[in-house]
């Protein structure tokens, strides 16, 4: 992939800001810029986008649909390239996707053809022992609940289950970064309260780096730490909002909902129907 | 239970089929024609309407008024026809109700029986559609007839004309011409009067250089191209008498004439042929059994021809080659149709697999490399419409008829239509399994074998039955040119001896195994995507 990183990256004040985010940040994005050129013409999606994700924090990107946040998050996760601008995460440009960083997709991107073992177990590559890959799959098929399902086949489970396999996939070869891409998308509204708590536990069990993308913005504020509001395309990052509401976190509370309020205000979302 | 039901069902269509079949050919009654056609045409709306009703479920009540009428039908046909060539009509006829009752009263609810009866259906309208038309377009007064001539008696012969059926019209006996003048012929053409014979079988001892030949193609002359001369060979000449010209006529009308020439074929007959050509003839069993060797030690042979750089194929080939030429041989030798079949089949899989072990890996390496896509894609594409027909001339000539050339024309027929598919699938494999195994750092071949391959394969299994299917297409006519067996062959050679009964027996053959072919690919497309996650849930 060639990445054309541009004048954000050498100019003096990249540097500056550079060396606080070493500090506690895990993810840094620069000035990133994308447009997407087509032959009706070119569409600018990234318009300068800056964000820093902290090491082990939830933090939620909530936009207008449309408005480049699976862009946004296909370039930090190194699937698409970007116009100008830096991506870094650990203090390194990024330069192809790596088992470290996992996306979950919104569609399972797991594969029909095989088991729920085998699906779990492909990141783990060929060359691990049967004995410790065994161990591993049996331990994560363990945490997203899916014991007994070992041999079953995707087409065999609930969509709910097989978002379970994808995280299981994901958490199985001990990434650092988890990239969610509306991972609940696709799924109704009772499971999706569901693997919303789940999501939580193994996110707590774990310690991971979360980076969800999501339209909906009372997901947003039950499952992150902060919360990046985008604006409409040419998308920049309006403003980061702290939670701070404790878990686990109950709608119905005035917090939340004056928090849901505010993200809804600076979307400039009229929520009453 | 059900089995004795689908049974009854299996048996009940096949009657309609058959008798579609019939009503189809019943054409041959050139008198009735029009009104053939009209009870065709008849016949047809109410099958059809019998058919949505019924298969349907829907409009039992209405499928029994229609059956109703269907009765009335054949009660009509059977007072209003004296003709005997009703019975075919007012069969089918009866055939449908019978069809309408079993299926309307056990098969309601099966929906494959009446799926298979939609289908069957189709066939009987089709073939009533088509006797219909070529009924239309058949040319009028011509009456298919035999003239049948005794063996000469002091210079006169007696000449009986014999209908169709066998049954002697009119006879009378003729003076032979002498040397320069015919006497007769205006005796022969009041025998003849409306009915113009199309056949004459004349005994032997009368070769046209006689002259009860001169009055022959006299005759011949005067009603043109409806005549035929066909010289028998019978032993004891002096033996034939009137009576037994006429039995000679009606044999060499029961081989020979094929009465509506421009309609139908009739399934009886072809299912005679059939049976006929199924027949097992054990004493060349030891043949077959004794030519098989040679197919298995003529593959270590091929494989010690290999090692040169460059093997010329056919080389490479002809030990094989001939081993297969000359087991098919005995095979068509034990069991005709087996043999003819077996041939067939063995081209098209040998082609067939060459086609499939080269088009996939091709196919797929083409989906995946941007560069090799915009190098081979163009010439791929130019050579695929052209039909694997046209290279027969290319085959004949480069690769001398024969085997191998029928290996290479089924394989241009499958390979192209694989590598194509298996490119499109490449081309539209599903993005986030490419950034899935992107994610996880999975490399090439791994990517190739535990992603591509698996997510590829459903629609590279279709192609696979797509391309077995023309490959058998294929087969008939590459097998026209070069070879002694094989069903191409047999069809070929059944037209060139006139035979078509035959013919259309080896057609039946054609199709059915064509169908099983096809449900073969399907079960094992079925069970490899079920067992790979992927089959309808
Ligand atoms: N491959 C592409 N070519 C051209 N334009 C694209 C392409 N992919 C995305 N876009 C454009 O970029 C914009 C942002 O797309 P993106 O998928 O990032 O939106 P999103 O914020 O994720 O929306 P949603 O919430 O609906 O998923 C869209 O307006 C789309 O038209
Ligand atoms: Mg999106």
């Amino acid at each position: 992939m060639n990445y054309h990183l541009g004048d954000a990256f050498a100019t003096p004040e990249t540097k500056n800001t550079k060396r606080p985010t070493e500090i506690r940040s895990k993810i840094v994005v620069r000035n990133v810029q994308k447009t997407f050129r087509t032959k009706k013409g070119d569409v600018p999606v990234l318009e300068n986008i800056n964000l820093d994700v902290r090491d082990r924090e939830f933090l939620a990107i909530v936009g207008p649909s449309g408005c480049g946040k699976s862009t946004l998050l296909n370039c930090i996760a190194c699937f698409d390239p970007y116009d100008s601008g830096a991506i870094e995460i650990d203090g390194e440009l990024i330069r192809k996707p790596s088992p470290k960083r996992v996306f979950v997709f919104q569609e399972p991107g797991i594969f029909p053809w095989y088991s729920v073992w085998d699906n779990i177990g492909f990141g783990l590559g060929r060359k691990m022992p049967f004995k410790q890959k065994h161990e591993i799959v049996m331990r994560y098929i363990e945490l997203v609940g899916l014991k007994g399902f070992e041999k079953a086949l995707p087409n065999e489970l609930s969509g709910g289950m097989k978002q379970r396999v994808e995280f299981a996939r994901a958490l199985a070869v001990e990434p650092d970064v988890l990239f969610l891409d509306e991972p609940f998308g696709a799924l109704d509204a009772f499971t999706r309260l569901e693997m919303r708590r789940e999501i939580v536990r193994i996110w707590k069990a774990t310690g991971k780096t979360c980076l969800l993308v999501t339209h909906d913005v009372e997901e947003a504020c039950e499952l992150a730490d902060r919360i990046a509001v985008m604006t409409r395309r040419p998308a920049t990052i309006k403003e980061i909002i702290e939670n701070p509401i404790p878990r686990p976190r109950d709608p119905d509370l005035k917090e939340f909902r004056d928090l849901k309020d505010h993200i809804f205000d600076l979307l400039g979302v009229e929520r009453r129907v | 239970m059900s089995f004795v039901k689908k049974i009854a069902g299996a048996i009940a269509i096949g009657l309609l089929v058959y008798f579609g079949w019939i009503i189809a050919i019943s054409g041959r009654s050139v008198e009735n024609a029009d009104v053939n056609a009209a009870k065709g045409i008849a016949a047809l709306a109410f099958t059809w309407v019998s058919f949505i009703s019924v298969s349907t479920g829907r409009t039992r009540y209405f499928s029994y008024a229609i059956g109703l009428v269907g009765v009335a039908f054949v009660w009509l046909s059977f007072i209003e026809e004296k003709s005997i060539l009703e019975y075919p009509t007012i069969a089918a006829s009866a055939a449908v109700i019978i069809y309408l009752i079993v299926h309307g009263i056990i098969f309601e609810q099966s929906e494959r029986v009446a799926n298979i009866a939609w289908a069957l259906g189709g066939v009987a309208t089709f073939l009533i559609i088509w006797g219909s038309i070529s009924l239309a377009a058949t040319p009028k007064g011509v009456k298919p007839v035999t003239l049948a001539f005794s063996t000469p008696v002091n210079d006169s012969v007696v000449a009986v004309i014999i209908d169709e059926k066998g049954g002697v019209v009119t006879q009378d006996i003729l003076i032979l011409p002498p040397k320069d003048s015919i006497e007769s012929l205006p005796k022969l053409r009041t025998l003849f009067g409306s009915s113009q014979p199309t056949l004459t079988a004349m005994p032997p001892g009368s070769p046209p250089a006689s002259s009860l030949g001169k009055l022959f193609l006299s005759a011949k002359a005067e009603y043109g191209g409806g005549l035929e001369c066909f010289e028998q060979d019978i032993k004891e000449k002096n033996l034939v008498s009137a009576g037994e010209a006429i039995q000679r006529a009606r044999e060499l009308q029961i081989t020979h004439l094929y009465y509506p020439r421009s309609t139908l074929p009739d399934p009886t007959r072809a299912f005679i042929a059939l049976v006929d050509l199924s027949k097992t003839h054990v004493s060349s069993w030891k043949g077959v059994i004794d030519s098989t060797p040679p197919l298995f030690t003529s593959i270590p042979q091929l494989f010690k021809t290999i090692p040169s750089a460059f093997p010329d194929p056919q080389g490479m080939l002809a030990p094989l080659i001939t081993a297969l030429d000359d087991f098919q041989r005995q095979l068509t030798r034990f069991n005709e149709i087996l043999g003819h079949a077996f041939a067939s089949i063995l081209r098209v899989a040998v082609g067939f697999f060459f086609a499939s072990a080269l088009g996939i890996p091709f196919g797929l390496a083409i989906g995946s490399f941007a560069k090799l896509n915009a190098t081979v894609n163009s010439v791929v594409q130019a050579l695929r419409p052209i039909s694997p027909i046209a290279w027969l001339p290319v085959a004949t000539i480069g690769l001398g008829g024969g085997t191998l050339a029928a290996f290479f024309l089924i394989f241009l027929s499958s390979f192209f239509a694989i590598v194509i598919s298996a490119a499109a699938a490449v081309a539209t494999l599903d993005l986030k399994y490419r950034r899935s195994a992107m994610n996880f750092g999975i490399r090439r071949y791994e990517f190739a074998r535990c992603v591509l391959v698996p997510a590829c394969m459903p629609s590279i299994l279709t192609s696979l039955r797509v391309a077995v299917g023309i490959a058998w297409i294929v087969i008939v006519a590459a097998e026209m040119l070069g070879v002694e067996q094989g069903l191409g062959y047999l069809v070929l050679d059944a037209r060139n001896q006139l035979n078509y009964d035959r013919v259309v027996a080896a057609m039946m053959v054609i199709g059915i195994i064509g169908l099983t072919i096809d449900i073969i690919f399907r079960h094992f497309e079925q069970i490899v995507l079920e067992r790979r996650g992927l089959g309808a849930p």
